[in-house]
């Protein structure tokens, strides 16, 4: 009998560990009729650190790692394109186009030695703010706003924000004392760190999305018996992305909710008006498309324009 | 061998080396690299020992930790700790152990900003420790109430480690707050009670001073301003939102040092040797929080933690004795664990049977909370201590261990009077919609 | 010559532990300014947490091989007490030949992560400064507090055999 060990950022609360990964561990090892077990390392453990995910994998220091694909920032450039601003609306459609982007070969790159389980990225995320209700992204200017990856950073700063970054555990802290303006999010963060307590306002701009990856060391895989690999594969890839948009739309659920039972403002967006934002962040994108190529990505337009193609099929 | 046995008979390694004076956080360390290896093989802790050192200190809520040690030797230094509590003696000097109750009260404020125990312990004890000796304090009482006094912090707001409690067990945070509220200044009061007490049966550890005028004691008032000014500053900032409270860090050492040039007029000489102070005491904590994490590396993947957890939750005991090998479970943990990574452990095998006892999610986070920080301050293994013999190196073993000992009564009492009057806790909340 | 080195190791372990105190104060400088700034001209330094933490490495990692000169780390002794002098002396070779191999391991496989990190070209989340500078103290701090350990233990070990010739002569053996 082997034992797997799996890691992940998260704290075990999260979706991510107990409808996503524990039941499949479970799945895996019933399947396998006990010729594998899984140990899981959530967030806060020994292996639980955000920014390691990735490295332990390909150590072979854990087996299975799920993690975030823009931490450490850079490392998997091509997987990061579904992140750009305005680009995808559902979790669902984001998973998807992800995932033919990987099956087609434009991000395999990224996953060298890797066997990738699954990718999927949360549902687009909202600017929320605690005091100052904005409909428009130009309201922005002089506000100190939370980011949580790179290209929102960029985003917030060309609209004349602050951005600020800090650990999601003190967006609550520094809300409720006005340190911070606002903070950007998808719902289930609003959810997770009851964020609502402490905000008043959310726009629904569908502003940007974050992509996870959960991946198996390849040469751990290629050394399991044929039986266990076999089940892995039933209960990967594509089995898992038909699901994780539902799971994310379910995270959602509770941050919308309980923002919308305290009675804050949700400011919705129009198409129009998204692709409006879309176009005035031009420049931004092409920036960031132009940086993708110090980190070896040849062609980072084609790229874009096959993520914005595979985007289009689902949404 | 199973990994628990090895578990186990690492903790006793543990025991042994520090008892044969190693180094605490490289006895830790060497536990941890053997028994990690045992257990994961060489690439595993080779991985871990590359990357645990570095992430142990790279987190920027970690700042905190030399900034404030930073600060407390300006303060000391340029003779502001020495008027601050010169002013406090006047004030409270001629009741028996006032100094001591005062620095209780002092580290309960400063845990409220700092957010750390660790942080708060180290900054304490430079600026109060020499002056409590100074007027005859028994070193025993003093270094143990500093030490007590750390562990205030969890429970004042801001407080990291509530908010993980929050999420994992889904429970408004600022319900949580407000319940801490209350357990928190009952621990202030109850260690302040034990510092009376004390000094009641013997008077030489705490001796009184003169009582002074009402004159005297507004002149002294007056003397601090600029002091005050600083904590108000410091403090209100944080409240009004003008800074966080890991930049109110920055704000604390600027406004030290900015003091001690003006009014303490430091020399070179002085600033460098705080500088150097700064460095020795940082530099054992930091290298007992790297001992810690690849200690911690080694327990978590014995599974000892999940596996004593799972044990408490299979045993048919009733639902208060299981509660209190919950809380005996976590004392003897936090000896040897950080508080935030057992809470994320354990608490995911634990809360369930909480859920099944009908136990109340506030209440019990907070009595967990709060049982959690006492193996900070258990002899032999604990953090605080640590921290203590770091800043103050001239301390006796001995007479800090006795002296904890009426503080771990104070945390019994608490930790009692919580469980038996659950409104203690849950009243404020109770206001709040 | 054992002396000599030891004193130059000690030299550097303090140059060092300055220059990271230093840093550290540049940080804080700099989260003042920036507080400043924003709260009376609207407008925030950008990465002031990604140098925090550069400085924060610095003074850490610079201050842990001045702990080790200080010979002030944190130790408890419950058990040693009741040992002579040249037993005492022995458990002190023990736990320096222990701290020398736990600082030396982690200055080893710190490389290695510091290596593989490079190849990957990492950087730092906000700014973008290259991961390699946040290594540099930790690599030179270890070593640094290997090369002390492995100082203290030969002069240790010097006077631990003299003070045993000395004995064995006093007692006529
Ligand atoms: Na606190
Ligand atoms: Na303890």
């Amino acid at each position: 009998q082997t034992t797997l060990k799996v890691s992940h950022f998260l704290p075990p609360s999260h979706f991510i560990h107990d409808t996503f990964i524990e039941p499949w561990t479970k799945e895996v090892e019933e399947c396998a009729g006990g010729e594998v077990k899984f140990q899981i390392f959530p967030g806060g453990s020994a292996f639980g650190n955000v920014a390691k995910q990735l490295d332990q994998v390909k150590a072979g220091v854990v087996d299975i790692a799920h993690g975030l694909s823009g931490v450490p920032r850079g490392r998997l450039p091509r997987t990061n394109i579904i992140d750009m601003p305005f680009l995808v609306k559902s979790s669902d459609s984001a998973t998807r186009a992800l995932w033919d982007l990987y099956q087609q070969g434009y991000i395999a790159d990224d996953f060298k030695g890797l066997k990738v389980l699954a990718l999927h990225a949360h549902n687009a995320g909202l600017i929320h703010t605690r005091d100052k209700r904005i409909d428009d992204l130009s309201q922005l200017q002089g506000l100190r706003i939370r980011f949580p990856s790179v290209t929102t950073k960029s985003m917030l700063e060309s609209y004349g924000a602050s951005a600020i970054g800090m650990p999601p555990t003190q967006v609550y802290e520094n809300l409720s004392k006005g340190a911070i303006d606002g903070t950007v999010f998808p719902w289930d963060a609003v959810g997770a760190f009851k964020l609502d307590e402490v905000l008043k306002y959310h726009l629904d701009a569908k502003a940007y999305t974050t992509s996870f990856f959960y991946v198996m060391n390849e040469r751990k895989y290629n050394m399991l018996p044929e039986k266990v690999r076999g089940c892995i594969d039933t209960y990967s890839g594509q089995a898992l992305i038909d699901q994780l948009g539902g799971w994310w739309n379910d995270a959602d659920k509770p941050g919308y909710e309980a923002a919308v039972e305290r009675g804050n403002e949700i400011i919705d967006v129009s198409d129009e008006q998204r692709q409006r934002w879309r176009e005035q962040l031009e420049p931004v994108v092409n920036s960031t498309l132009e940086s993708l190529k110090a980190d070896g990505v040849e062609d980072p337009q084609g790229l874009y324009d096959a993520a914005q193609k595979a985007v289009a099929n689902y949404e | 061998m199973a990994p628990e046995i090895i578990g186990v008979i690492g903790f006793v390694s543990l025991l042994l080396l520090i008892a044969f004076r190693v180094p605490v956080a490289i006895a830790m360390g060497i536990v941890g690299l053997v028994g990690g290896y045992i257990i994961n093989g060489p690439d595993s802790i080779g991985f871990v020992l590359g990357a645990t050192p570095f992430e142990t200190v790279f987190p920027y809520g970690l700042s905190v930790v030399p900034l404030f040690i930073l600060m407390g030797a300006f303060a000391t230094h340029a003779g502001l700790s020495g008027s601050l509590y010169k002013a406090i003696y006047t004030w409270i000097g001629h009741f028996r152990g006032g100094l001591a109750i005062a620095t209780v009260g002092a580290c309960g404020a400063f845990g409220a900003i700092c957010g750390s125990s660790l942080a708060t312990a180290a900054t304490m004890t430079k600026v109060s420790m020499p002056e409590m000796r100074k007027r005859g304090y028994d070193e025993g009482l003093a270094s143990a109430s500093i030490a007590a006094g750390g562990t205030l912090g969890v429970l004042i707001p801001p407080s990291i480690i509530i908010i993980i409690y929050a999420i994992l067990t889904e429970a408004s945070i600022g319900k949580l707050f407000a319940a801490a509220l209350l357990p928190g200044c009952l621990a202030v009061i109850l260690y302040m009670l034990a510092i009376s007490i004390r000094t009641w049966l013997n008077p030489a550890l705490g001796p009184r001073g003169e009582r002074r005028s009402w004159g005297e004691r507004i002149a002294a008032l007056v003397s601090i301003w600029h002091i005050v000014v600083l904590f108000v500053l410091v403090i209100g900032g944080i409240y009004v939102g003008w800074f966080s409270p890991t930049e109110a860090a920055s704000v604390g050492v600027f406004g030290a040092f900015f003091l001690a040039l003006t009014v303490g007029r430091i020399g070179l000489g002085t600033f460098l040797g705080c500088l150097k102070e700064t460095a020795a005491t940082s530099g054992m904590i930091f290298l007992i929080l790297i001992g810690t994490a690849v200690f911690n590396f080694f327990i978590e993947t014995t599974m000892l933690p999940t596996l004593l957890a799972d044990w408490i939750v299979s045993s048919s005991l009733s639902p208060m004795a299981i509660l209190l090998c919950i809380l005996l479970f976590y004392v003897i943990l936090g000896c040897f664990m950080d508080s935030l990574s057992m809470i994320l452990l354990t608490l995911p095998v634990l809360f369930p049977v909480v859920q099944a006892l009908n136990f109340d999610v506030i209440w019990f986070g907070i009595v967990v909370l709060s049982v959690v920080e006492i193996g900070l301050i258990t002899p032999p293994v604990g953090m605080n201590l640590f921290v203590i013999m770091a800043a103050y190196p001239e301390i006796r073993l001995k007479s800090l261990y006795l002296g904890v000992i009426p503080f771990l009564l104070a945390d019994v009492v608490r930790v009692t009077l919580l469980i038996l009057f659950p409104a203690l806790t849950l009243w404020l909340p109770s206001l709040i919609v | 010559m054992l002396r000599s080195f030891d004193n130059l190791l000690a030299w550097v372990a303090t140059a060092l532990t300055l220059s990271g105190m230093l840093a550290l104060l540049g940080a804080v400088l700099l989260t003042v300014t920036d507080i400043l700034l924003r709260l009376f001209a609207g407008y925030s330094i950008s990465g002031v947490v990604d140098l925090t933490q550069l400085a924060v490495m610095f003074a850490a990692f610079f201050s842990i091989p001045y702990a080790f000169k200080q010979g002030s780390h944190v130790f408890v002794s419950l058990l040693s007490d009741q040992f002579g002098p040249v037993g005492r002396q022995l458990i002190e070779v023990a736990g320096l030949v222990l701290a020398a191999i736990f600082v030396g391991l982690i200055d080893w496989f710190s490389w290695q992560q510091a290596m593989l990190e490079l190849s990957y070209g990492d950087v730092s989340q906000t700014l973008g400064i290259p991961k390699l500078y946040y290594w540099i103290p930790l690599l030179a701090g270890m070593g640094l507090s290997t090369l002390l350990c492995m100082s203290r233990l030969m002069v240790c070990l010097a006077a631990l055999c003299s003070s045993n010739l000395r004995q064995g002569v006093e007692h006529g053996t």
